[in-house]
Formats: C-alpha cells, sequence, structure tokens
C-alpha cells in the first residue's frame, strides 16, 4: 500500500460543463497525489474542416483572482497548481470568433520522475450546435430496437434540442420512430427537420425504432448495429 | 511481431488517402454510420490523430473487454460498436468526442509502415487468433495454440513450441533476435534455450544479415514497453501508451538489415505483424471460429452470464500485416484469411511437405485459414529492393517511470516476475544475455529495499 502511494495519481479530474457555449465558463476541479500541472491548448483535428483556429483570451480565476492568458493556435498555457485538491474557473473572454473548436484541458501530476496525465477535451460550441443521438440496436423480431440515457456529461445542463432529423444520420431510406420527453415521432429521411421536441432537454431517456427492410432481411436479417438521429440544439 | 495496433488504426489510411484504394481500410468521410460507436447516447467515429504522442493510459484488450468491444448480436457476429463502451469502463471517465481507441493515424505519421504496405504486400484479412491478449495470441503464434486465455503473471505452457518444432524437423537453424528483454522468458520450459545460443541482441541481426550467416528461421523481439527498462533503453514495440515513433524506427532498421545483403535478400520473406489489436477500434468483424476444437482454451463464462458471452467463438480484431519479399507481387493488396498460424503453415509447407505444423494448426487450416504461401509468386523479382523513408522520425512521448514503483497492468508485472526469477535462478546466464537487467535489478534493489519503506 505504501508502494502505490509512491506514484502520483489522480485521484479526481473534472472540467463541468464538459460542452460549453462561446463565452461560457467551465469549473475544473482536481485532487492528486504528485505535483498537478494544468495544460491547456486548442485543436484542430485532421479532415475536420476547421481552418486555423484565432487566437482567444482566456481569464482564469482562482481564489478570487482572474489572469488573463492569450492562447494563439499552436500555444499551451502550463498553469502549476500547487495544491494538491483545488479548482479554478476558466472563461473565454466575448469576441467576434465563433470557431467550433475541442479545447484540450490536460492535467498531469508529477512525482519523482514518474507522471500521471489525463486529458477532457471541451467542445467549444457556437450558440446553434450540431451533434448526433445514438444508441446499439437490440432486435424484437422485426423491430429493431435502440434505446438509453443521453449522458448528462456529455453535453451538460445548458443545451436543449431544436430539431431532430435523420439528415447525416443514416443514407438509407429507413423510418426511424423517435420517442423522448413523452413525444413520439416517425422521422423519414427527406423530410425537413421535425420541430416537435423543441426545448426538451438533449439529455435524458431516448428511444429509436425501426423496422427491418427487405434489404435487411435479404443479408440474413442483419439490420444495422446502430441507430442514430442528427440533433441541432441551442444554448440557453 | 509487433504489439497492440487494429489494422485501421495502423493501415486505415491506406484506402483513407486514397493510397491503396484495394485495402480495406477506412474510406473518408469518417463519420459513416458503418463505423459509429456508442456509448450512453454519444456516437463516435474514427479519427486521425493530430500527432504521434503518449497516450494518456493503455487501451483494453483482455477478454472481457474485447468481448465488449466485438458487440455480437443475436446470431454473434461482431456489430464492431463497443470500443468506446469498453474504453469508458476500463478507464472509469467519460471518453473524449475523439477518444483514444477510435483513432487512426496518417501515412506521415508512420511512414516506414505506409511505405512497405504500398511497396510489398498488405494482408487486409490477418486477424489475430483469439478475442483476447498477449500473452494467448503471442503463445498460438508461436506454438499453434494456447492452454491460457488472459495475460497475467503465469508461467506459461509451451507445448508445440515452434523451437522444439524446428529442432525435430531436420534440425532447421533458427534465431531470436531481441531488442532487449525476451518476452519467450515467460515460457519457463524455453529457458534453457534462451541462454544456449540461439537467442541474440538485436543489433547482431544486420551483421548476421550482411555476412549471410542468419539462421533459416528468425524472430525480431522489439523492446516491450512492458518489460523491465533502464537508462537508454527505449520501448518500440507499439505497445500503447507509447507512441508509435520508436517502433517506425526499429522496423526501417530491420527492413534495411534484411536488405543489405542481395544474396540474403533473394531468398527472405519478412512478415511484419502485430500479436492483437490493443484495443483499438477496427470496422470489419472477425469470422466465426470454433477455437475449442482448435486447441484453445476459452474463459469461463460469469455466473450469472452477463449480456455479452465471454467465449472464444470467433478469430480476434484484424491486426496490421506486411508482407515484404521479392517473392510477393509488389504493391498488392491480399484478401486471403490469415491469422498467426499462417506462418506456422508455411513454415510446415517448406520444411516438412505433406505434414502439418500440428493438429490444432491443421484444424485452424480446415476451418479456412490459409497458408502464407498463397500470397507467394512463383518467380522472384530482381528488381532492387527500395530504400525505405529516409526522414528522421521524432517522438513526441513520455519516459521517466520511477523504477520504485512496481509495474500496474498484468503484463508489466508478467516480465518483471519472469525476469526477477530468472536472475535469482540463473544470475549469470542472465548477465551475459541482458546485462541491463542485472543493472535494473540492482537500482530496483536499491529503490525497493522492502515494501513501506519507500
Amino acid at each position: 500500500m505504501l508502494l502505490a502511494a509512491c506514484q502520483p495519481r489522480i485521484y479526481r479530474f473534472t472540467v463541468d460543463p464538459p460542452t460549453i457555449g462561446n463565452n461560457d465558463p467551465v469549473r475544473v476541479s482536481w485532487k492528486v497525489a504528485g505535483k498537478p500541472t494544468l495544460l491547456i491548448h486548442d485543436i484542430g483535428y485532421p479532415n475536420s474542416g476547421g481552418g486555423r483556429l484565432s487566437p482567444v483570451t482566456l481569464v482564469i480565476t482562482r481564489h478570487g483572482k482572474e489572469d488573463n492568458f492569450t492562447l494563439a493556435a499552436e500555444d499551451t498555457i502550463r498553469l502549476p497548481l500547487g495544491s494538491k485538491a483545488d479548482s479554478l474557473e476558466i472563461r473565454k473572454k466575448p469576441d467576434g470568433h465563433t470557431d467550433d473548436r475541442l479545447r484540450y484541458i490536460r492535467l498531469v501530476a508529477v512525482r519523482g520522475k514518474r507522471e500521471s496525465p489525463q486529458t477532457i477535451e471541451v467542445p467549444v460550441r457556437p450558440d446553434t450546435a450540431s451533434g448526433q443521438v445514438g444508441f446499439a440496436v437490440v432486435p424484437h423480431g422485426d423491430t429493431l430496437i435502440a434505446a438509453g440515457l443521453n449522458n448528462a456529461k456529455t453535453w451538460g445542463d445548458d443545451y436543449v434540442i431544436l430539431t431532430v432529423s435523420l439528415e447525416h444520420a443514416d443514407t438509407s431510406n429507413r423510418v426511424i420512430e423517435v420517442d423522448h420527453s413523452g413525444i413520439s415521432r416517425v422521422l423519414h429521411r427527406g423530410d425537413p427537420p421535425d420541430e416537435s421536441f423543441k426545448g426538451t432537454p438533449v439529455t435524458g431517456q431516448w428511444t429509436l425504432k425501426t423496422l427491418l427492410t427487405p434489404e435487411d432481411k435479404a443479408k440474413h436479417g442483419q439490420g444495422p448495429t446502430g441507430l442514430s438521429i442528427f440533433i441541432l440544439l441551442k444554448h440557453r | 511481431m509487433f504489439e497492440n495496433r487494429s489494422f485501421d488504426n495502423m493501415l486505415g489510411h491506406l484506402s483513407f488517402e486514397g493510397l491503396q484504394p484495394a485495402a480495406d481500410g477506412l474510406k473518408p468521410p469518417p463519420n459513416q454510420a458503418q463505423y459509429a460507436n456508442y456509448y450512453e447516447g454519444g456516437v463516435y467515429y474514427p479519427f486521425q490523430r493530430p500527432e504521434d504522442e503518449q497516450l494518456d493510459s493503455d487501451v483494453p484488450h483482455e477478454y472481457d473487454f474485447v468481448a465488449t468491444q466485438l458487440a455480437p448480436g443475436a446470431d454473434g457476429t461482431p456489430a464492431m460498436n463497443g470500443f468506446v463502451q469498453a474504453y469508458a469502463d476500463f478507464t472509469k471517465t467519460n471518453p473524449n468526442v475523439n477518444c483514444d481507441p477510435m483513432c487512426f493515424f496518417s501515412s506521415a505519421q508512420v511512414p516506414v509502415t505506409s511505405f512497405l504496405a504500398r511497396t510489398f504486400c498488405t494482408c487486409d484479412r490477418w486477424f489475430c487468433p483469439l478475442p483476447t491478449s498477449t500473452q494467448p495470441n503471442r503463445t498460438v503464434a508461436f506454438c499453434g495454440h494456447s492452454e491460457i486465455y488472459e495475460t497475467k503473471l503465469q508461467a506459461i505452457p509451451a507445448k508445440e513450441n515452434i523451437f522444439d518444432w524446428l529442432k525435430n524437423n531436420n534440425n532447421i537453424s533458427w534465431g531470436v533476435y531481441h531488442d532487449g528483454f525476451t518476452f519467450f522468458a515467460l515460457y519457463p520450459d524455453l529457458w534453457t534455450k534462451i541462454f544456449t545460443g540461439n537467442f541474440f541482441d538485436y543489433e547482431q541481426l544486420a551483421t548476421d544479415l550482411k555476412n549471410g550467416t542468419q539462421p533459416q528461421v528468425i524472430i525480431v523481439e522489439p523492446s516491450y514497453q512492458d518489460a523491465p527498462h533502464i537508462g537508454p533503453d527505449h520501448p518500440n514495440d507499439n505497445h500503447p501508451p507509447v507512441a508509435v515513433g520508436w517502433g517506425e524506427d526499429f522496423l526501417r532498421r530491420t527492413y534495411q538489415a534484411a536488405t543489405l545483403n542481395p544474396a540474403v535478400w533473394a531468398e527472405t520473406l519478412m512478415v511484419v505483424y502485430y500479436d492483437e489489436h490493443g484495443g483499438f477500434y477496427d470496422h470489419v468483424a472477425p469470422q466465426a471460429f470454433n477455437n475449442v476444437a482448435a486447441g484453445n482454451v476459452p474463459p469461463p463464462v460469469p455466473n450469472p452470464a452477463p449480456p455479452v458471452p465471454n467465449t472464444f467463438s470467433t478469430l480476434g480484431p484484424r491486426v496490421p500485416a506486411i508482407l515484404v519479399s521479392p517473392w510477393i507481387a509488389p504493391g498488392t493488396v491480399n484478401h486471403t484469411l490469415y491469422d498467426h498460424t499462417s506462418v506456422l503453415q508455411l513454415l510446415a509447407e517448406i520444411f516438412t511437405p505433406g505434414q502439418p505444423y500440428s493438429d490444432a494448426v491443421a484444424d485452424r487450416a480446415g476451418q479456412g485459414i490459409q497458408s502464407l504461401s498463397t500470397a507467394l509468386t512463383d518467380v522472384a523479382s530482381n528488381t532492387p529492393p527500395p530504400p525505405p523513408p529516409s526522414d528522421p522520425i521524432f517522438v513526441r512521448t513520455i519516459l521517466g517511470d520511477n523504477i520504485a514503483t512496481p509495474p500496474d497492468n498484468n503484463m508489466g508485472r508478467a516480465l518483471e516476475g519472469a525476469a526477477l526469477s530468472m536472475i535469482a535462478q540463473q544470475p549469470a546466464d542472465v548477465d551475459a544475455k541482458f546485462p541491463l537487467l542485472t543493472a535494473w535489478k540492482a537500482a530496483v534493489d536499491q529503490a525497493r529495499p522492502e515494501v513501506g519503506s519507500v
């Protein structure tokens, strides 16, 4: 047991909320064994369609004291944290940029020559964001059901549904019945985005159902292994 | 044999970038329904890593996690959509939008692997034999079957091992060139062989090949991530969390060694493959396979049984595999069904024609696993082998594991345990064969004098 205590450990590292609007603050909290350092950088993934990310100014507030940091596309902010357990707030200063970007917040605990890292990606979304909800299917006779709780840890509580549709989510002519927040609708490919779920939370129970098509049955009953829908969201 | 990468992770870029369209890798765009993985309502797709860098942690690949990754449907066909779920179960974190098991490398990030795949022959239906971890899959590779089903601190039986087979069949010469500690230390029955003339330092490989003094069958071992390390030695087996840059350099040096002597190269088949997928996503479902009939021990089914049964009723996931030789059609993709025993089938065809390597390997052949001979041409190419990419490979990774702390995973514990047992039982042999191990042990003794005092 004492040997284990010699290693750097990250007991807790959270970023809340995990998905933020353009000017939202996030609360970063940690508890580690070892010397903690926070690293922050933005990233544009290859093939993600984004251009070069514009610089942003981050305001980091800790114990009531504010510090400004300018974060350019390839820079990294390194913040020695001192305390083994504490929290701070990161907020982006309002500017004209509306990049849809991922912010990397990385905690590294060091003890001796050994490091223990953990990275949390925080998607920074514009006021109107898009995404998907989906689950693996469970067959029930000729019906395929994909259902479950949409994880609040992914979207937080600040986004609500504007529309749902099948666009981008399925290239077949499959019809999907959607149940969520006590509302049920049938979606067809090519239909305009459905506003029936407007204002409902993105989190919570979703159920997607579809029937095996003649094409599926011709392939030994092999339908899709998962079902998903495209969602348009609005930041509260 | 490298460690722990899936076909799509290392070679998915071949089709994604249009470099080798015939290869069944990933195809743009990556956010296609056929690639989707699901975790608590989130939909996850393959993504190209921005950089080759050290990962936050290993990626799960023990049999129970592999069962989750394969996510078999009602008829047992793997859906291949549970990789993110297994990662979340393993790390006990909410997976990032771009989480490690779904990543793949660009051609620029794996320049040597990509070069060899495009120049020689890519095998895009090579599966690891068992849907489980390192030790069972490596045992099938070198024994034809496995009496273990998981990786842990254990003495692994070496029944029907390749070394005895080579010796007992016309005394075929063989050698293991190891860049660090050898994996075969996990098989106590093989220790005598390790210390008696057939195990060589990797640095001797190029010299032997250049001089034409190499044995007929060669196994090249990288330096393992999970093995004891000390001094400037660093892992190059591509096992996460380590970055793959060192492995790329190791592969380049091995290819350069294989092509040094034209006469030796003219008779060479170099097989580059991986023990298992390491928990990384691959989009091709492994086919149904009766592994019990092929002599492999299945894991026990827990009681009560989980929704996904822990049985070995399929092959393991696809792994990267490249055949490098003047005896293959250059620049081709081979879609034949292979696994690690395809190598053993080839050896039997060459050295014991008409007689299979073993009943277990014959059973696998009977279930559709082909010999590597199906990829070979009748006439060798006399075109000189092209040089590999020569650009320096920069590795962004973290070193500095504190020797005072014991390994925190089963493979690390197994290799460290084997090293300590070897040192205790045959200290002089170990000092001669693995001098760095002696230095490592001395450092461990100083850093860990007794439990509780560090």
